[in-house]
This record gives C-alpha cells, sequence and structure tokens, in this order.
C-alpha cells in the first residue's frame, strides 16, 4: 500500500474533495499518472492557478464571478425589484438555466446550524441586509433546501424582513413535475398538501 | 402472524458465526450464565426496531476484535416472506429488506414487530421518567412509521436549540430571534409527538385495565401522560426561556414528559409493592400485544428474557396462559425446571454453550 511521496501527496488532494473516498482517490491519481500527457499536466496546471486569481465571490450578492462584480448584478435589464436567496453558488447556476426568473440573487455561502458550529453571523446574512437597506428591492424569495437547516434559515431572514415592507416568499414544495401520486412517499405528500393552492 | 423461521447472526456479541432454526411456536433458549442466551433474544429484538434494549451504543453489540455485526432473518408475516438484515459497523447501521437496503429506518421499522418482557422492565414503573417514554417511544415507532420521522426530526432539532442555547449561555451570542426560530420547528414537531403519545395511552390502557383486573383482581388503574409543554401552546418554550438559556439546554418538549400510573388515585411509584408492579408490568406488555393485534392486525413476536427466575409459579401460570398460542415466543431460562412445561404444547428446546449451540430438541422429549 506504500506509494512513492510525490504521488501519496496526489492521492491526499484528491481525497479532500466531496464524496472523494481512498479507492476513489487513488483511481484519479493513477489516471494522471498514467494518461496525462505533458499538455495535459499544462493544462491542468494553468486551470488551477487561473482559478485561484480570477476567481471570486461577488462583492454585490456572493455567486462566484471573474469581474468584481457578477454579471447577473450588473445588468441593468434584469428585474431590481426581487432578490432570490440561495445556500451556494452552485443553485444560481441552476436556476439560471430555466430562463424563468429575470431578478437577482443573493448566495448565503451555507445554512445555519448551530449543531455544526454555523451560526448566521457565518453566513452573508447581514450583507443581504445592507443590500436590501440601500436599493429599492421589493421581494426576498427564500430558495434554501427544504432540510432543517434550510427551514432554519428560511424563517430566520423571514423573521429578520417580518416588520419591513419588504415581500418575503417562499419557493413552493411537494409533487415533483411529471410526478406520479402514486410513487411519492409519504413525507412530500403531506408537504405538497400542505402547500396547495386554489386553482 | 410473524414469525422468524431462521436466524443467522455474524459477529454478534459472543457469537461468531451461528445458523439457527426456529420453531414457529414456543422456543426454550437454555444454558448457564453469560453463555448467550439474551444475546440471541438481543438479536431478534435488534434485527425487528433497529436498537438493542439494552444498550444505546449500537458498535456495543459487535463482536470484540470484529468490524461489524451482522444479522439475517428469513421471516413470515402472514403469507408475505420476509428476508431481513441488520448491518452494524463503526460508520453506523444498514437495514435491509429483501435485499434493498432502507434509506430511512422509519420505512424498514415496523416491517416485524415485536414485544419484550425482560429484567428490565421493572424499570418501567420505578425508574426514571425516560424509561416509561423508551416503552412509548418503542411501541409507537412499531406502528406508526411518521412517529418515527417526527421523533428523528425532533432530536435533531433539540440539537440544534441546545447547541445555540450554549452559545448563549457562554454569552458567544445574542441571538434571540434564531432561538425563536429554533423554537418554533422544535414546537413544530413537539406538538405531534405529545398528541401521538397521549392518544397511545388512552387507547392503551382500554388493552391494560382488563388484563390487570385478571391479574389482580383490581380495576382502579389510571395512566396518565403528563406533558412539559403547556396543552395546545407554542409559549412554554418562551416562558422557559430564561431557565434554558441559563442551564444551556431546552428543558420542556416530549424529551422531559413524563407517563404516570395510578392505583385508586394514588402514583403507583409510591405506593405500590414489588410484587403489583411486576403485575402492572407485565399487564403492560400483555396490554401492548393486543394493542398490536387490534390496531395493526398482527401478532407479534414475544421475547422473554429470564423473567420466569423472578416469578412465582402463580404469576408464571398467568403469563403462560395469557400469551396468545398463535404467537411465535421466545424464551431464555437458566433451568428448563423454572418453567412449568405443562402448560405448553408444542416448543422447542436450544441449549447455548459459550456462543454456540450444544444442542436442540423438539417438545422437549428428553433433556
Amino acid at each position: 500500500m506504500d506509494y512513492p511521496e510525490a504521488l501519496s501527496l496526489l492521492i491526499e488532494q484528491f481525497m479532500r474533495y466531496p464524496g472523494v473516498g481512498r479507492k476513489t482517490a487513488e483511481r484519479y491519481a493513477l489516471y494522471t499518472i498514467n494518461q496525462f500527457s505533458q499538455q495535459d499536466y499544462e493544462g491542468f496546471q494553468t486551470a488551477l492557478k487561473r482559478v485561484q486569481e480570477e476567481i471570486r465571490p461577488c462583492s454585490n450578492c456572493g455567486h462566484l464571478t471573474d469581474q468584481d462584480v457578477c454579471r447577473i448584478c450588473v445588468d441593468k435589464t434584469r428585474d431590481q425589484s426581487k432578490i432570490l436567496v440561495v445556500e451556494e453558488s452552485k443553485d444560481v447556476v441552476v436556476i439560471e438555466k430555466t430562463r424563468t426568473y429575470r431578478g437577482l440573487y443573493h448566495v448565503l455561502d451555507g445554512v445555519i446550524s448551530p449543531a455544526n458550529g454555523i451560526g448566521p453571523e457565518e453566513l452573508r446574512i447581514k450583507a443581504l441586509l445592507t443590500r436590501l437597506k440601500d436599493a429599492a428591492h421589493e421581494e426576498v424569495i427564500l430558495a434554501t433546501n427544504f432540510s432543517d437547516e434550510g427551514e432554519t434559515t428560511a424563517l430566520y431572514i423571514q423573521r429578520l424582513l417580518r416588520d419591513t415592507d419588504i415581500l418575503v416568499t417562499r419557493i413552493a414544495y411537494g409533487m415533483p413535475a411529471g410526478g406520479n401520486i402514486s410513487y411519492a412517499d409519504e413525507i412530500t405528500l403531506n408537504k405538497a398538501l400542505e402547500g396547495r393552492k386554489k386553482f | 402472524m410473524q414469525k422468524i423461521e431462521t436466524l443467522e447472526l455474524k459477529h454478534f456479541r459472543p457469537y461468531d458465526s451461528l445458523r439457527i432454526d426456529f420453531s414457529p411456536n414456543i422456543n426454550i433458549i437454555t444454558g448457564d450464565n453469560a453463555q448467550g442466551k439474551t444475546s440471541l433474544i438481543e438479536a431478534i429484538f435488534t434485527l425487528v426496531v433497529t436498537k438493542s434494549h439494552k444498550t444505546t451504543f449500537d458498535t456495543a453489540l459487535i463482536k470484540e476484535g470484529d468490524d461489524f455485526a451482522k444479522i439475517t432473518a428469513q421471516a413470515k408475516n402472514g403469507d408475505k416472506k420476509l428476508h431481513l438484515q441488520l448491518v452494524i459497523s463503526k460508520e453506523g447501521k444498514k437495514a435491509i429488506h429483501n435485499h434493498i437496503e432502507y434509506k430511512r429506518l422509519s420505512d424498514y421499522m415496523g416491517l416485524l414487530n415485536v414485544v419484550m418482557f425482560a429484567p428490565e422492565d421493572l424499570f418501567l414503573i420505578k425508574g426514571s421518567p425516560s424509561e416509561r417514554r423508551r416503552f412509548i417511544d418503542l411501541a409507537l415507532s412499531q406502528i406508526n412509521r411518521h412517529y418515527v420521522y417526527h421523533l428523528n426530526q425532533y432530536r435533531k432539532l433539540l440539537k440544534e436549540r441546545n447547541e445555540h442555547l450554549k452559545r448563549l449561555q457562554k454569552k458567544k451570542s445574542d441571538d434571540l430571534i434564531l432561538l425563536d426560530v429554533l423554537s418554533e420547528q422544535l414546537w413544530h414537531y413537539a406538538k405531534k409527538i405529545t398528541e401521538k403519545r397521549k392518544v397511545f395511552l388512552e387507547e392503551l390502557i382500554t388493552y391494560v385495565q382488563p388484563i390487570f383486573k385478571a391479574l389482580s383482581g383490581k380495576n382502579d388503574l389510571r395512566i396518565e401522560y403528563e406533558p412539559s409543554l403547556l396543552d395546545g401552546c407554542d409559549k412554554s418554550y418562551k416562558n422557559k426561556q430564561t431557565v434554558d438559556i441559563a442551564l444551556g439546554t431546552t428543558t420542556v418538549g416530549p424529551h422531559r414528559d413524563e407517563c404516570a400510573f395510578f392505583f385508586a388515585g394514588q402514583p403507583v411509584r409510591k405506593i405500590a409493592s414489588q410484587g403489583q408492579i411486576r403485575t402492572l408490568t407485565l399487564a403492560l406488555k400483555l396490554a401492548l400485544i393486543d394493542y398490536f393485534k387490534q390496531e395493526k392486525k398482527v401478532t407479534p413476536i414475544i421475547l422473554l428474557d429470564d423473567v420466569f427466575s423472578e416469578l412465582d409459579r402463580h404469576h408464571q401460570k398467568n403469563l403462560l396462559t395469557l400469551l396468545d398460542k398463535k404467537a411465535q415466543i421466545f424464551i431464555t431460562t437458566t433451568e428448563l425446571a423454572n418453567i412449568d412445561v405443562t402448560v405448553l404444547d408444542h416448543y422447542k428446546v436450544i441449549k447455548i454453550k459459550s456462543g454456540t449451540i450444544e444442542g436442540v430438541d423438539t417438545n422437549g422429549s428428553d433433556l
């Protein structure tokens, strides 16, 4: 099981990724050694170097960007009245793909979970409040996940905005599109019933 | 009718590897002390409810020096064949039914049902309130899948709230809004749990009373659920907020509730004799069997761990006659002579010695 030092180091680096255990890391490392050409190595190194140097969170919304302020925030054609709040940058990308939402975003960088040592001050909640004070935003759409922590975070932000004029909404949850009722689990079905709308 | 046909153990407690066929009726497990009788019953219990009745540390079930423990059973629920498997390792446990892993334990629990009679039952009445909550939770978990889910969510949120309370206590945070939010979420599950427990006890008592009367001749038994949360009121958390912060823990909610028993209006814990407490525990467990039969339309598997050494002949006979003859029953005892086998029709005797089967005998012809 003893690899040469350089190879062990590479395996350990791969193991830092979520969902990658030792075995997968070994496969990645061995693939690198066996399959990478000189060009591949350079390409990989450049890619790493470039993300390190160029990518940073948007100073306004927190979404990852290569500018000081991201493309969404500077786009004046977008609906400035709405801010959609998500847990992480990946969620912005997913929602952007739908092309139905044309408002702004705010990335929290996580969820509230005291049991994991994450309080509201660890998240970009203050930054959200500052944004709401500065400009005329009318609606905050809470799109954190429907986990307990996501729900805690949504409820918390709702409480902070309770005494303002800002409309606070929560994305709907329940049945997936094309969902078959007889296949839905009971908990999802209960939630869907609770969140039913006038038809 | 629920029956376990065969049981296989791997690295479970003293057992390295064991395979055993059971009688669909009565199985008497004999052997000297510390040979593995209770462990065999514990294995059945653990397989069905995904946790042991003896310990809260799952890894304690793994045989010393091994990495995992595996319990497998071929069973039947009516005509339905079941293949159940529970794998316990340091990483956690996996519940597998018909070769499919159940990610939600709440979906797995309730495939089979057990009612256990054990020496520890005495604490059910005499012990701390947590013993009584455990009894209720265990029964409800086998009956209501939502209950397991709600209980798990509750425990998770309780942990979040307690962590936040600790930070407030140590002045690392002054965020009372977050405390409010967590209380509100906790309350959502707390009221569901409280409600279900209350209803369960109200239903259970109707089964307990006739049995208790048959055993003791008395019919003035009452059970009351005493919630620590004010009735239907989410202000309870608010009222206790200062105390909670000072102590750094949540002092109200289903995890602090009590369930009290009364004889003729007097609390049982204070007035009852050892004999009466024994009768009451038996009545409770027997009632649970009836409850399963009525509410779930199943006859649960009955486990009797070393209860006969504790009972006099009179109680023993009562118990054996009251038990459903159609149910599959497992009994452990050091001496076969402890049991009045004359009241039993079909039984299989399994003799255990240091984690292996020493002998098997059907209908106790000679042993």
